[in-house]
């Protein structure tokens, strides 16, 4: 909406433009839990960056999109709290080149995170009880890395490593992979 | 209960085939191979849960008269297929299991179960198991719609399904 747009507006659509930036500006920073609590939809259309390419769209929104739709769902026991945990921890392992992960509730409280293509496989179990259990496979009969522990004793930096990897090779191959994700 | 955990039925024939329900999240949402849009099974869609894997078996569905189009809702869902030889060839194990909950008594009467040596949540050895499965399993998005195998190779098909 532009700023002529904005000075010709009434009241109440006015109110509705403070709202959606409201929104917006508490969706960028993950708190799902105070949207929900204003009863607000964070991927209202109002909130949508107009112009952005398809396939310019961050992880940050794609994330937000995925962990809203589990967290709205009571069935996979994920609040709205623990979905911004979700998010903070992805922020820790991703930057603006990683390729998006896939996420799945387990339906106890954890999430399964997934970075995959071809025979690789990257993959984090986060359980509610703050456990976790990562995974590293490219088909072969024996996995490369197997591990488990508490979250607080995950080693990030070498996820980091190994995301970075993963997505150099990816986006070699597809520079356009990020249509897949919309 | 270790000594009353029943893990495969050796009754159950090597050549049906179990399906598997996989829900999307978001429901619109099909994962896709990043470098090639083949649709993509999920490990997190493989859930080891209560008594084991829910799925449904070809030779129990036809049967009752139902078909893979008829497993799910496809606005929600896509459907994962394997064989059952596969299944055992990867160490778990299949039993017939009624789902008495099922509203489509057609339907329940065709569901079963894959499992594992021990009960549920077995979760390192199910990690491992499931992600073998994954790799041998094929994907369906729409009901009319083709099979997809899980690439390990680039391929240009995924894209258009």
């Amino acid at each position: 909406m532009t700023l002529v747009a904005d000075e010709l507006n009434t009241g109440a659509a006015e109110e509705a433009v403070a709202q959606r930036r409201t929104v917006a500006a508490l969706a960028q920073a993950g708190r799902f839990a105070e949207v929900h609590a204003r009863k607000l939809d964070p991927f209202h259309e109002g909130t949508r960056e107009p112009d952005a390419p398809r396939t310019n769209v961050s992880w940050e929104r794609y994330a937000r999109r995925v962990l809203w739709a589990i967290a709205s769902d009571d069935e996979n026991g994920i609040s709205y709290e623990r979905a911004d945990r979700y998010f903070r921890f992805l922020a820790r392992c991703m930057t603006a080149q990683t390729v998006f992960p896939f996420l799945t509730p387990d339906l106890e409280g954890g999430l399964v995170i997934e970075w995959s293509s071809g025979r690789t496989l990257i993959e984090i179990d986060l359980e509610s009880d703050g456990e976790y259990f990562f995974l590293h496979t490219d088909g072969s009969p024996q996995p490369l890395i197997k591990d488990s522990g508490r979250v607080s004793g995950f080693n990030i930096s070498h996820l980091r490593g190994l995301l970075s990897v993963f997505s150099q090779e990816v986006s070699l191959r597809n520079p356009e992979w990020r249509q897949f994700y919309v | 209960m270790a000594e009353s955990w029943s893990k495969d039925d050796a009754s159950r024939p090597d050549a049906a085939i179990a399906y598997r329900k996989l829900k999307r999240v978001p429901d619109h949402f099909v994962a896709r191979d990043p470098v090639c849009g083949c649709p993509r099974i999920l490990n997190g869609s493989l859930r080891y849960q209560k008594d084991g894997m829910s799925v449904y078996f070809s030779d129990l569905m036809d049967s009752n008269d139902v078909t893979p189009a008829g497993l799910c809702s496809w606005d929600e869902y896509g459907l994962g297929r394997a064989s059952t030889v596969v299944i055992r060839l990867l160490r778990a194990g299949v039993l017939a299991s009624v789902d008495e909950d099922d509203e489509d008594e057609k339907r329940g009467a065709s569901h079963g179960l894959v499992r594992t040596d021990s009960p549920p949540p077995d979760k390192n050895n199910w990690r491992e198991i499931r992600d073998a499965l994954r790799r041998r399993m094929q994907i369906k998005v729409k009901p009319g719609g083709a099979w997809f195998a899980q690439c390990n190779e680039t391929c240009a098909a995924g894209a258009a399904a």
